[in-house]
């Protein structure tokens, strides 16, 4: 399996992975708690805090995703 | 009055010309061939388009208003970037082969090139984003109008007179900017250098400025992000903010939906990721820094809005303005300043961008394609119209601008602006079903995708649109409260009954569904595509697929006229460097329907894919279904025969297929190596060319049998191959066309000659084994009973001698011991004569060669006696030859037979054996002939039995003349016998192998 091909399907995963997190009833956890972290309220914290795992991730992957990768996965529908 | 109006206005004035300059600067970069765009963090920048006024000023007072609520439009298009190397890559590499040039065109060309759906698609972004439009120019006039103001904050800005309002001035800057950067060529496929350049220096700007007012409000005004949380906590309104309620979910859920069709299909958004993509190796980069970008951006809008909420009475002032107000009311001039450069940088980019986009679409996909349609105008018929085009953009540019601001005039100041920003998002999520089902499902029709669009934009515009105007006073809201016509199942707000729904969530709902619904209901339901339709959803959705070369022009057109047609839309200049560049790749000029189908894409460039098509067809015709479809099923065709041809070259039997007459049609490889005949040779040829005609006419009738017999069937066929004669099972059938008749016949012949012999040996082995079976049993028998008659003897006499010794008879005593030594004698001879027999075939002593001659006369030895006692005359032939063998065996033949001529004499009065040779063929027989007795033809075979004698009479064991063929067979030679009958005579004749092949035969 090729690194674009491998980056892609990771990428598709990544994306229901989030499509769940960012929904309810995860969120429905991080709402129904009274703490803060570091003072700040744990919804906002847990939302801001996966975002930026997210972004980073899909910053890792793609950056290290291969210069090999750009021609080859030609055959995607 | 902190800030002089006059000071502010010298800002904003400098401001754009700062932004000039950038678009200069880069347009001089650009045409130097180093451009700035050409960037994968310029690229990701200018995506950053995105977050608009709306953005700046409006998420902050969402986030007062719904806490987190607010995200939810970051969120989706975050989601949505994952897919971006997927659906993104792709719309852009479809964009760039068919130089697609907006959202309208994008669509229309997917679904044939179809003027409605261009016209629709324009219509409704026109309709959806206009609003957007005004939203930008308000969000400028309103924070002008806040500073101005100041220190007087009302919730409710005023609204001054238009010529007075400085948003009409900069609302005409950005005009004369659009048009300076957006239209200066006529290629809209073509990227807007200096434009993109200002989108993404002003993506800096914003999130520079939005980060500033943050930073100053969380650690200017409050000691932290957990300042303002800790004290926000205390007030119940506020803290209540902290959590999502309930009916938040959905909300929240529908913003992200709406947003991640919306970050893609937004005219605008269209416009930079995929019309201003200048690599699609960008994207990769765009996938996290646009993201990134958002983040940043709104990281401090929470903290913002609970400081201003804080900050200011509730309900003193919009949270809408919290970016002004607090660095306002901290006497912080230089940060107002700079807040503001933030929003007026977030409003200018979208509106410039957004009026390109539209601008395009309006000109491209709905005024053009009108005018080549109206005869009268005879637009196809003047000499360069490329001027007119851009005018016509240019005009449209002019409109859109001047429309937003009437239209934020006239009702804007009654909305907040979130409202008309989702709004506008609901709109372009209904472009969303026709682009993804258009990219990924072949079967999505033109219909239905006009039926799905114009329904959910009726649907849009019925529980969306019309609301929100009627709130806005345009006419009487009884049709929300009560129904359409009192209805109350079509509450705009209550749809079929729907309740407990906020607007948003319900006007989506519906307008979605029924979107979806249609596009794919009536798309399966007519299924019907054109051919051009169908070429376009197989170029669409397997752009990444091998290149399609399907062609929709006939090549009857004379290049003269596509010449002067080209030079009207893109000027001469551009039309020599076409046709050369073309030529260049091509290698020659020739009126081919590649050429006209690269001239519609430059012409699609410039003027949309729905005018282009109409434009080339005044002067070629469109190979209207027999084009596409013919190719695309001769290629089918084409590749199914070389599958076919594969298999049956890489099958080890030899394949053909000839029609009813018997002609071949098509053979395999094996075929060709076999008759050492190319299948082109052998296309029309009978089995009367290639087999002689005893073979060819078996393999004709059973062609013929299968034929009549209508059915496959099996056959064992025999053919002379490389001059051996080989066997083949060949399974024949008959071949039918498409009406079920038949028009030939295949074969499928294997090579069995292998198999065949070596079943026929197994055959020959086991008769021969059965033949020895019975012998031998025979031999048991006879060699029991004939052993036994000598051992009855012995015991008879020995009954005799008894009587004889007790009765004292001494004479008769001498003949019972001459009798008993007889019968012994008898045994003795009979068992080594066995023993004798079972020696031969393990030849025990040295083959050599022996004169025949000197073998008779060794035999005389043992012979001599018996042929004197009898008076038998034994006559020797001169010249014998000399043979090979086992000489002490030899010797063994010529005494047996000698001795059994010797013994079945009769009562010949002149007795006499002959031996001889004589010659046949090239052999040489050897032969014993008496004249005595004489065999029975019928006999001539059973002579040679083991124990086999024909007169039990005679004397003999019936062993010697068994030895003697044994003898012989394994010397490799043959012995028969030849007599007339009875009293006529035999002779023995023998051949043995010759010495040659006795020896091979060893060797073996």
């Amino acid at each position: 399996m090729n690194k674009d091909l491998a980056n892609r399907k990771i990428m598709v995963i990544l994306f229901f992975l989030g499509i769940v997190f960012f929904n309810y009833p995860i969120l429905s956890i991080f709402s129904s708690k009274d703490e803060m972290i570091f003072g700040i309220p744990l919804l906002y914290a847990a939302v801001f805090f996966a975002w930026g795992l997210l972004t980073g991730l899909v910053a890792l992957i793609m950056r290290t995703g291969g210069k090999d990768g750009i021609n080859t996965g030609e055959n995607e529908t | 009055m902190i800030l002089q109006s006059y000071l502010i206005i010298l800002i904003v004035f400098l401001y754009l010309c700062l932004l000039f300059a950038v678009a200069q600067y880069a347009e001089k970069r650009a045409n130097a061939g180093k451009s700035i765009i050409n960037n994968p963090w310029t690229y990701s920048l200018s995506i950053g388009v995105y977050c608009t006024a709306w953005t700046f000023y409006g998420s902050v007072g969402r986030a007062a208003a719904t806490g987190l609520g607010f995200l939810g439009v970051y969120i989706g298009p975050t989601l949505m970037a994952l897919l971006w190397w997927f659906v993104l890559r792709k719309i852009v590499r479809i964009s760039k082969i068919h130089r697609i040039t907006t959202i309208a065109d994008f669509i229309s060309s997917r679904y044939g090139k179809s003027f409605a759906l261009s016209s629709l698609v324009t219509l409704v972004a026109v309709v959806g984003i206009m609003p957007y439009i005004s939203l930008q120019l308000k969000a400028v006039s309103s924070s002008l109008n806040v500073i101005l103001q100041y220190p007087h904050l009302a919730p409710d800005l005023q609204v001054v007179s238009t010529f007075t309002d400085s948003a009409f001035y900069i609302a005409l800057m950005m005009v004369a900017f659009t048009i300076m950067f957006g239209t200066r060529r006529l290629d809209a496929s073509e990227q807007h250098e200096g434009l993109i350049a200002v989108v993404a220096f002003e993506s800096i700007i914003k999130l520079f400025a939005f980060l500033a007012v943050g930073l100053f409000v969380v650690y200017g005004m409050y000691g932290g992000m957990d300042d303002i949380y800790v004290k926000a906590r205390m007030l119940p309104e506020m803290k209540s903010l902290f959590y999502f309620k309930e009916a938040d979910y959905t909300t929240w859920m529908w913003l992200i939906v709406l947003s991640m069709m919306a970050s893609m299909f937004l005219p605008r958004q269209f416009q930079v990721m995929v019309v201003e993509n200048l690599d699609e190796k960008h994207i990769k980069q765009a996938m996290w820094v646009f993201p990134l970008y958002m983040l940043l951006i709104t990281l401090f809008t929470l903290p913002i809005a609970f400081g201003g909420m804080l900050r200011f009475a509730q309900g003193s002032l919009s949270p809408d303005t919290f970016v002004l107000t607090l660095p306002l009311v901290e006497q912080n001039s230089l940060l107002v300043v700079v807040a503001f450069i933030g929003g007026l940088a977030a409003a200018t980019s979208m509106v410039v961008v957004a009026t390109i986009a539209i601008g395009t679409m309006v000109s491209n996909d709905l005024v053009l394609p009108i005018l080549f349609k109206i005869r009268a105008f005879q637009i196809s018929e003047r000499d360069d119209i490329s001027h007119l085009i851009l005018g016509i953009r240019r005009v449209a540019i002019i409109v859109v601008i001047l429309l937003g601001y009437l239209n934020f005039r006239l009702i804007g100041s009654s909305y907040a602006l979130v409202s008309i920003g989702l709004l506008s998002f609901a709109a372009a999520a209904q472009f969303g079903p026709a682009i993804l089902g258009g990219l990924y499902w072949k079967d999505g029709t033109r219909t239905g995708a006009l039926a799905g669009l114009s329904a959910g934009i009726l649907v849009w515009l019925y529980t969306m649109m019309l609301p929100a105007l009627a709130k806005s006073g345009w006419f009487s809201i009884s049709f929300i409260e009560e129904g359409l016509f009192g209805i109350a199942i079509l509450k705009p707000y209550q749809l079929m009954g729907l309740e407990g729904l906020n607007w948003l969530v319900h006007g989506s709902f519906w307008s979605l569904l029924v979107n979806v619904g249609c596009y794919v209901s009536v798309s399966i339901w007519t299924g019907h595509q054109s051919a051009i339709e169908r070429h376009q959803a197989a170029t669409f959705v397997d752009v990444f697929k091998r290149k399609k070369k399907g062609v929709l022009w006939h090549d009857r057109f004379v290049i003269g006229d596509l010449q002067k047609l080209l030079i009207r839309f893109l000027g001469i200049e551009r039309t020599e460097q076409f046709l050369s560049d073309y030529e260049r790749i091509q290698g020659e000029l020739e009126s081919s329907p590649e050429l006209a189908d690269y001239a519609e894409k430059m012409i699609a460039g410039a003027i949309g894919s729905a005018s282009a098509r109409v434009v080339l067809s005044s002067v070629m015709e469109e190979a209207v279904d027999a084009g596409a479809t013919y190719m695309e099923i001769k290629k089918a065709l084409r590749e199914s025969e070389e599958r076919l041809q594969t298999i049956m070259d890489n099958a080890p039997s030899i394949i053909y297929l000839k029609d009813t007459q018997g002609h071949y049609l098509l053979v395999n490889q094996e075929y060709e190596r076999l008759y050492h005949i190319s299948r082109e040779e052998m296309v029309g040829k009978t089995d009367y060319d290639v087999h002689a005609p005893e073979i060819a006419k078996v393999f004709q009738e059973n062609d013929q049998l299968v034929l009549a017999g209508n059915e496959p069937l099996q056959f064992e066929e025999t053919a002379l191959d490389d001059g051996n004669m080989h066997t083949y099972l060949s399974v024949k059938f008959p071949i039918y066309d498409v009406s079920g008749n038949i028009y030939g016949i295949c074969g499928i012949s294997t090579d069995i000659t292998k198999r065949k012999k070596s079943e026929q040996e197994r055959e020959l082995l086991i008769t021969k084994l059965e033949g020895q079976k019975e012998e031998l049993e025979r031999f048991t028998y006879t060699v029991s009973h004939d052993l036994k008659s000598p051992v009855v003897t012995v015991r008879g006499f020995l009954g005799f001698l008894e009587r004889d010794l007790s009765e004292g008879r001494k004479d008769r005593i001498d003949k019972s011991i001459q009798r008993i030594y007889a019968a012994t004698d008898k045994m003795n001879t009979l068992l080594e004569e066995l023993l004798e027999l079972s020696r031969i075939g393990r030849l025990s002593n040295p083959s050599e060669t022996v004169s025949f001659r000197d073998l008779v006369e060794e035999s005389l030895n043992a012979v001599g006696g018996r042929l004197e006692e009898k008076n038998i005359h034994l006559n020797v032939l001169p010249d014998l030859p000399e043979i090979y063998g086992d000489r002490p065996r030899l010797l063994e033949i010529v005494e047996n037979l000698i001795d059994n001529a010797a013994k079945y004499m009769g009562d010949q009065p002149k007795p006499c054996i002959e031996v001889g040779a004589r010659y046949h063929n090239e052999e040489i027989i050897l032969y014993v002939q008496d004249n005595g007795i004489g065999i029975e033809s019928e006999y001539h075979e059973n002579v040679f039995g083991l124990f086999d004698k024909l007169d039990p009479n005679t004397e003999g064991t019936g062993i010697g003349l068994a030895v003697v063929k044994r003898v012989v067979e394994v010397h490799g030679g043959r012995i028969w016998v030849e007599s007339k009958g009875m009293g006529q005579g035999s002779t023995f004749c023998f051949t043995l192998a010759s010495q040659q092949a006795q020896q091979n035969k060893e060797l073996q």
